[in-house]
């Protein structure tokens, strides 16, 4: 809209509103002004006319006060009514000719304490303005007056429409006035304006011309020079911008990315320039990347930080130190920068300059290093933790976990253990439970175990209804939402899990799996000592329960050879040296009788000597050295075990000439003889069967009986109280001793079978021809 | 004024033609009624003792309203007739009611002097050959009203001690009030009146009348109460017209109290200082009527 129109309408406006605005309110002053008039006549009519009849009135002379109030009716052409009350009985004389209105008896009946009272009534004939008066309020005296409205509002009314009349022609008149004074005074200004948009255009050179002397030549001369000095400054600014992109570009070669971003308009945060470098960093071309808003390239982690550090930047506040920020390049790929800004002007334009350099390889640099540290302190907390508790698992693995958690920044963690003849348990929890004792596991039997156990690689599982941290909270209160365990490996087998808890499974990545196997390798490593720690301290308890046996058998051994010498042998010598006594004697009365005796005497020593060889026999048989381990095992068999009513079937897969090394026929048969002893002591077997196989890897003793069996682990448990006990790992133990094994299966009622293999070579397995005496 | 919500009624319809009558307060069927002896204009009577009934309900709670006696009525019959509680009289009156009943004069009215009697004056024009009540006989006189003290009963105490009797006199009259009689004399009517002392001071200065004798100092004015009206209430009234100090009330506008017999308030008053008074009217046949 022109200038003109506006200042036409807008005067217009003003005079038409004004002259609406007087024509309201004359019509409301001078409508109050004459009901205020109306009031005031009507109340200063009353008084007097109300003092003029007070005696009349109080003297209750009636006629005299009718006479006034007609009086009064008939002067004012205004008065609808006039009615006093009486002193006496409180009568009314009136005006009204066909009786008096009953309403008017209480409409306005003026309240004890007061003597005046003024009522508006809105009546069949119009509004009327009652006023009543009375002379005293300790008597009735009273006189009411009602003035119609009908000729105020009529007045009122006339008086309106000759002020809209009067104001009408005033409106007209300013509105032709204010066309004509709007085309004088925007003639020059549409001049000017003609020379500003040549201005506009880019012409420079062509001044306005001008020839008044009042304020718009002055203007215009104004505008003239100040055109002339634009154009210089134009010029100069253009030289200036030449020399800033050259600046710009030269940064771009030293590694500086540098882009200014529009920072008014509706484009605001779109490109406006972009250097090489930054073109480079971000992967755009430059046309793609002016038509990009700068948000585009900003990873939407960094977005809120780096708009804070630009607001800071627009509100001038103290100089903003460079900061670090993700960039998001085309494809995908997060660069980080080290950024910095500020706000410069470019082309006419408020811009923001945005300055960084590409700082991810040294960040990744520093994340390893950092990560390493990290996974070394942790590896020598948890080596140092190994030396410090090697001889109690549950602690040394609560340690370990406290570190490996403070290592990893995560809160929550438990190692599980399952060992092969016990039930599994929870050996160390942080951040789940006050007490172990609280928690419950089912490893390898969930989730995670059966993929540790399958795999034995680390895995990552949401929590199941048999996982520790199912129905857990963190000590913030929210649910475990994934765990990531390592297998701990000792023996060759999964004995254990490392796990560690966290909100979400974006935690885990390859860094932290890596130093969790490291660890989890590390405990499993420490489980294995401290399992073989274990073995060894079992092995030397048995060794001394061995060495005690031994000592207790070799002393039992010597009381019966010696009972044995004594009964027998002594018994037989004893009787000897009574006959060579007694031969004695008879050689001196009866030499007939000497050669019987000396025959007995012969007869006695020859069972001397077998009762000798007995327990020679008994101690070690000789046959085991002379004739090797199959006869001596079947002479054994005969001599002790089937004189004793059992039956002894004794196979063998070899010749009985057959002859092995002197330690492994001695380990058999001592073997053999202890399973035949137990059989014959405490299996009540009537059956027993002896195998004996040999090839040259191996050779195998198996001996079965039909006995009632026997629980295994039960008497391994009591072998110190049981005899039987440290019999069986005697076996073991000469078994082991070769490289073999001897492995024992018995149930109660089923029997029992023994079965030794010990490894050999050819110089062990040696045939032999029987000898040939 | 104050402007109310305007209201809708009917002027030219529902309309009534006999006893029209302005309904009564209902708050006024307890209050006490209060008459008086007319003295100046009824419209200025009743603004005066109008203050006075607005400083009682203020002083003692009860409420009061105005009566005025018709001019076919008694003011004495109103009060022994229990229609008037309590009124403002000259002495002539109470001692009407008091010969017929136990009514009893409250307080009597302080005059500027300080004193609680006043005078009645005999007054002519300033112009007329007056000068002594010798020079009464063959006079017109006007006297106040019949049971007015100042304007009748005295008067004629000092006639009489004078030796003059109504016979005397070529004519006399009774107007209706101290006003009334001044009138008279003013305008010629009568050649000389008897006024109350105020009035007579007031218009004497004026030049309006000229006075020619004084009377002795009467008991004034005062205010009594009916036989019928219950004792504590006349307790209370009493105490409140005692501390009436015209000059410094509280609360109350007067309207021109020193028009009255008792400008300067009341004082309590005993029975006997009426026998004089009582005496005489009863010599000249005032009581008992």
């Amino acid at each position: 809209m022109k200038l003109q129109t506006k200042i036409i309408l807008i005067a217009s406006s003003i005079v038409i509103s004004l002259g609406i605005i007087t024509i309201g309110a004359i019509h409301i002053l001078v409508a109050r002004i004459m009901l205020n008039e109306l009031t005031e006549h009507g109340i200063m009519l009353t008084e007097i006319s109300g003092n003029a009849i007070a005696n009349s009135l109080i003297e209750d002379d009636r006629v005299a006060v009718q006479e006034f109030l007609y009086y009064l009716k008939d002067t004012n052409p205004n008065i609808v009514y006039v009615y006093a009350v009486s002193n006496t009985d409180r009568v009314i004389i009136h005006t009204f000719a066909s009786g008096f209105p009953q309403d008017l008896l209480t409409a306005n009946h003026i309240p004890r304490g007061q003597l005046t009272q003024q009522q508006q009534f809105n009546t069949e004939i119009g509004l009327v303005q009652d006023f009543g008066w009375r002379l005293t309020d300790k008597l009735d005296i009273e006189l009411h007056i009602g003035f119609s409205q009908a000729g105020v509002i009529q007045t009122l009314n006339e008086l309106t429409w000759i002020i809209i009349g009067l104001t009408s022609i005033g409106m007209s008149a300013g509105v032709v006035a204010s066309i004509a004074f709007g085309r004088f005074v925007t003639l020059p200004l549409k001049r000017l304006t003609e020379g500003v948009e040549r201005f506009g255009r880019g012409n420079l050179v062509d001044p306005i011309p001008v020839s008044s002397h009042d304020e718009l030549g002055d203007l215009t001369r104004a505008f003239n020079s100040m055109a002339a000095e634009l154009g210089k400054t134009i010029a100069k600014l253009k030289e200036s911008q030449a020399g800033y992109r050259a600046l710009i570009e030269a940064s771009g070669r030293v590694g500086e990315a540098i882009a200014l971003i529009r920072d008014e308009n509706i484009d605001k945060g779109t490109f406006l320039f972009a250097n090489d470098e930054f073109c480079r960093l971000t992967g755009y071309d430059r046309a793609r990347l002016l038509n990009l808003n700068a948000a585009e390239v900003i990873h939407p982690y960094s977005v809120s930080s780096v708009y804070d550090a630009w607001q800071a930047i627009r509100d001038g506040r103290t100089a903003v130190l460079s900061y670090e920020m993700t960039l998001l390049t085309r494809n995908g790929h997060n660069l980080i920068v080290e950024t910095n800004g500020t706000i410069v002007n470019y082309e006419g334009q408020r811009a923001l300059a945005w300055f960084m350099r590409d700082i991810t390889e040294r960040k990744m640099r520093e994340a390893e290093i950092q990560r390493q540290n990290r996974e070394l302190t942790a590896l020598n907390a948890v080596s140092a933790i190994m030396n410090q508790h090697s001889g109690n698992i549950e602690h040394m693995l609560q340690h370990a976990l406290e570190q490996v958690l403070t290592a990893l920044g995560v809160p929550a963690g438990w190692i599980s253990i399952a060992p092969e003849d016990s039930r599994p348990y929870i050996a160390a929890v942080v951040g789940l439970s006050d007490s172990i004792a609280d928690l419950e596991t089912y490893f390898p039997d969930c989730d995670c175990g059966r993929v540790l156990d399958k795999t034995r690689l680390p895995t990552t599982v949401k929590p199941e209804g048999k996982c520790p941290s199912f129905n857990l909270r963190t000590p913030e209160g929210t649910s475990v939402r994934q765990h990531a365990s390592v297998p701990l490996i000792a023996g060759g087998r999964v004995v254990g899990a490392l796990s560690v808890a966290a909100p979400s499974s974006s935690y885990f990545n390859t860094d932290n799996f890596r130093l969790m196997v490291i660890i989890g390798t590390q405990l499993g490593v420490a489980l294995e000592n401290v399992r073989l720690w274990k073995d060894l301290q079992n092995k030397e308890r048995l060794r001394a329960q061995l060495l005690a046996k031994a000592i207790r058998a070799q002393e039992d051994e010597r009381r019966r050879i010696a009972r044995e010498l004594h009964d027998e042998l002594g018994q037989s010598l004893n009787a000897l040296i009574f006959g060579l006594k007694t031969a004695e004697i008879t050689a001196e009365h009866n030499t007939a009788d000497v050669r019987d005796v000396l025959r007995r005497l012969r007869v006695a020593t020859s069972d001397a000597v077998r009762e000798l060889q007995t327990v020679i026999y008994d101690l070690r048989p000789s046959l085991l050295d002379d004739l090797g381990l199959i006869p001596a095992l079947r002479w054994y068999a005969e001599s002790r075990i089937e004189s004793q009513g059992i039956r002894v079937s004794f196979e063998t897969g070899t010749d009985d000439g057959a002859r092995f090394s002197s330690d492994v026929e001695t380990a058999l048969f001592r073997i053999a003889q202890e399973a035949l002893t137990n059989a014959l002591k405490y299996a009540e077997a009537d059956i027993i069967q002896i195998q004996l196989t040999a090839n040259e890897k191996k050779i195998t003793l198996a001996i079965s009986d039909n006995g009632k069996g026997f629980n295994l682990p039960s008497v391994l448990k009591n072998r110190g109280r049981d005899g039987r006990g440290l019999g069986l790992l005697g076996m073991r133990e000469r078994a082991e001793l070769l490289g073999g094994t001897c492995q024992v299966e018995s149930e109660l009622g089923g029997g029992t079978h023994i079965q030794v293999e010990i490894p050999c070579t050819s110089d062990d397995f040696i045939v032999k021809q029987p000898a040939s005496d | 004024m104050i402007n109310r919500p305007q209201i809708d009624i009917r002027l030219e319809s529902n309309l009534t033609y006999s006893d029209v009558r302005l309904p009564a307060y209902p708050e006024d069927e307890l209050v006490y009624v209060f008459g008086f002896d007319r003295r100046l204009e009824p419209r200025e009577d009743i603004r005066i003792y109008t203050a006075l009934l607005e400083y009682l309900e203020y002083k003692t709670g009860y409420r009061f309203r105005l009566h005025i006696t018709p001019k076919t009525g008694s003011l004495v019959s109103e009060i022994l007739n229990a229609e008037v509680d309590f009124a403002a009289v000259g002495v002539l009156t109470y001692l009407q009611v008091r010969e017929n009943s136990d009514a009893q004069m409250l307080v009597s009215g302080i005059n500027r002097e300080g004193e609680s009697t006043y005078q009645a004056f005999i007054v002519t024009r300033p112009e007329s050959g007056l000068f002594s009540l010798d020079d009464l006989k063959g006079r017109v006189f006007a006297f106040g009203a019949q049971n007015s003290t100042q304007g009748y009963l005295i008067p004629r105490i000092m006639m009489s001690q004078a030796n003059i009797e109504l016979s005397d006199l070529e004519a006399y009259e009774f107007t209706k009030s101290h006003f009334e009689t001044s009138n008279a004399v003013i305008s010629g009517r009568a050649d000389a009146g008897a006024l109350q002392d105020t009035l007579a001071d007031v218009l004497a200065k004026q030049g309006l009348i000229r006075i020619i004798a004084r009377s002795d100092h009467y008991p004034s004015s005062g205010i009594m109460a009916g036989a019928h009206v219950p004792t504590e209430v006349i307790d209370t009234v009493r105490r409140a017209l005692v501390a009436f100090d015209p000059n410094r009330l509280d609360g109350v506008d007067l309207y021109h109290w020193e028009r009255t017999e008792m400008p300067n308030g009341f004082r309590l008053t005993s029975e006997s200082a009426y026998d004089t008074l009582r005496t005489w009217a009863e010599t000249f046949g005032l009581l008992g009527q």
